[in-house]
C-alpha cells in the first residue's frame, strides 16, 4: 500500500503538469515542428529503407503483394507489372522472378504502391478480394493523393442542389478545389453523370472547383476516362489529370 | 472514388460486354433504346469494381441508397403492386420477355 501511495504521489504532479497549459503549448509547438519539417516530405508509411526478404500474400487469382519490410512493395499481376514498374536490380526480393518488379523510384504509381503498403499487416491475415480489394485500391490512392498537401481532408461532403457530393481529396491550402480520384478506365455511366453534375454545380456556386485525377489500375493497367467521359468532363470545364 | 452505394430496381438485368459500354454511354444501346420506348428507366454501372462487370438495369428505379442519395426508400403494398403491374406492361410492350424481379444490388465504391 504503502508502495502504491507513493506512485501514485509521483504520478499526480507529473499528470497535472502534462495537462497544465504550458505543456499544452509545448506540445503544439512540437506538432508544428513535426508538421512543417516532415509533412511536407514524401511520406514513406513508415517502412523502413532496409532492405530484407520478402514476404507475400496472394490477394487475387492473378494477384500478389509483396513486400520485403522497406519501402518497396510489388504488386505482382501477369503481364502488367513491368508497364508501369521500373524494375529495381538492387532488389533483395526472394518473389519469383515474374513477380520481382520493384518499384521506380518518384513515379506517381510507386507512390501508390507505397501507400498499400500501409495496408500489408492486414493483407498479411486477411487476403483481400474483389470489393474489398477495390476499395483498399481507391483509397489508398486518394491517400496517396492527399499526401502531396502539407494538409487535406478526406472524403469531404459538399451540399448541392441534387444531393451530397463527397470530395475524395481537399487540399487545405486556400486553393478552393478538391480532387475526385478515379482508379482504372473510368466510364460514363450512371453513377458518373450523377458526380459530374454534381461538381459542375459546385462550380458554378463557387463553392469548389474538382479535378478529375486517373491513375491505373493495378489490376488491369488501364486508366484515364473513356472517349465520352473525356468529352463530357472537357463540355463541363472540369479539370482533369491522368497519371501514367 | 466513387462512393458505395446500393440500387434498389423493379425489372430485369443484362450484363453488357466491355466492347457495348460505350454505346451505353452514349446513349445508343440497343436495349436503352428499347427501354425508351416504353417509357422504362433505367441504370447501368460496373458492378465489379475493379474487376469490370457492366451491367444495366431496366424498368422502375425504386431508389439509390448511399452517402451521395437516399438512406431510406418506403413505398406502401399498394403503390408497389401497381408500380409492378405498370412496369409488367411496359416491358412486354417494350418486347422484354424476361420475368421482372425486385432488385437490390451493391454498387461497389470505384
Amino acid at each position: 500500500m504503502e508502495h502504491e501511495s507513493a506512485l501514485e504521489q509521483m504520478n499526480k504532479p507529473a499528470m497535472k503538469k502534462s495537462l497544465s497549459h504550458g505543456g499544452l503549448e509545448v506540445v503544439q509547438i512540437l506538432l508544428l515542428f513535426v508538421a512543417a519539417f516532415f509533412l511536407s516530405q514524401p511520406r514513406v508509411w513508415g517502412f523502413a529503407v532496409m532492405p530484407q526478404h520478402a514476404s507475400g500474400n496472394r490477394i487475387l487469382e492473378n494477384v500478389s503483394l509483396w513486400h520485403d519490410a522497406s519501402i518497396r512493395v510489388i504488386l505482382a499481376y501477369d503481364g502488367v507489372a513491368n508497364r508501369s514498374l521500373a524494375y529495381d536490380e538492387s532488389s533483395t526480393l526472394n518473389a519469383p522472378d515474374k513477380e520481382k518488379a520493384a518499384v521506380g523510384e518518384r513515379s506517381h504509381f510507386a507512390d501508390f504502391v507505397k501507400t498499400v503498403a500501409a495496408e500489408t499487416t492486414t493483407l498479411e491475415t486477411t487476403p483481400l478480394k474483389g470489393v474489398q480489394l477495390n476499395k483498399v485500391i481507391g483509397d489508398t490512392t486518394s491517400d496517396a493523393i492527399a499526401s502531396r498537401y502539407p494538409a487535406a481532408l478526406r472524403e469531404v461532403p459538399f451540399d448541392t442542389v441534387g444531393g451530397t457530393r463527397i470530395s475524395d481529396v481537399v487540399p487545405l491550402d486556400g486553393s478552393n478545389i478538391a480532387i475526385e480520384s478515379k482508379v482504372g478506365l473510368t466510364s460514363l455511366d450512371s453513377r458518373i453523370r450523377q458526380e459530374l453534375a454534381r461538381d459542375w454545380w459546385l462550380a458554378r456556386q463557387g463553392q469548389v472547383n474538382t479535378m478529375w485525377e486517373f491513375t491505373p489500375s493495378p489490376i488491369t493497367g488501364e486508366v484515364g476516362p473513356t472517349s465520352a467521359l473525356l468529352q463530357k468532363l472537357q463540355k463541363l470545364q472540369i479539370p482533369y489529370k491522368i497519371n501514367q | 472514388m466513387s462512393v458505395e452505394s446500393t440500387i434498389a430496381f423493379y425489372g430485369i438485368q443484362f450484363e453488357v460486354p466491355a466492347s457495348e459500354v460505350e454505346q451505353l454511354e452514349l446513349r445508343c444501346h440497343p436495349l436503352l433504346l428499347k427501354a425508351k420506348t416504353a417509357s422504362l428507366q433505367h441504370y447501368w454501372a460496373n458492378f465489379g469494381g475493379i474487376d469490370p462487370k457492366y451491367e444495366i438495369l431496366i424498368g422502375k428505379k425504386l431508389a439509390v441508397l448511399g452517402l451521395e442519395n437516399s438512406f431510406e426508400f418506403v413505398i406502401t403494398c399498394s403503390e408497389l403492386q401497381a408500380m409492378i403491374e405498370d412496369v409488367r406492361q411496359k416491358l412486354l410492350t417494350a418486347g422484354f420477355e424476361d420475368e421482372p424481379k425486385l432488385l437490390i444490388q451493391y454498387l461497389p465504391p470505384n
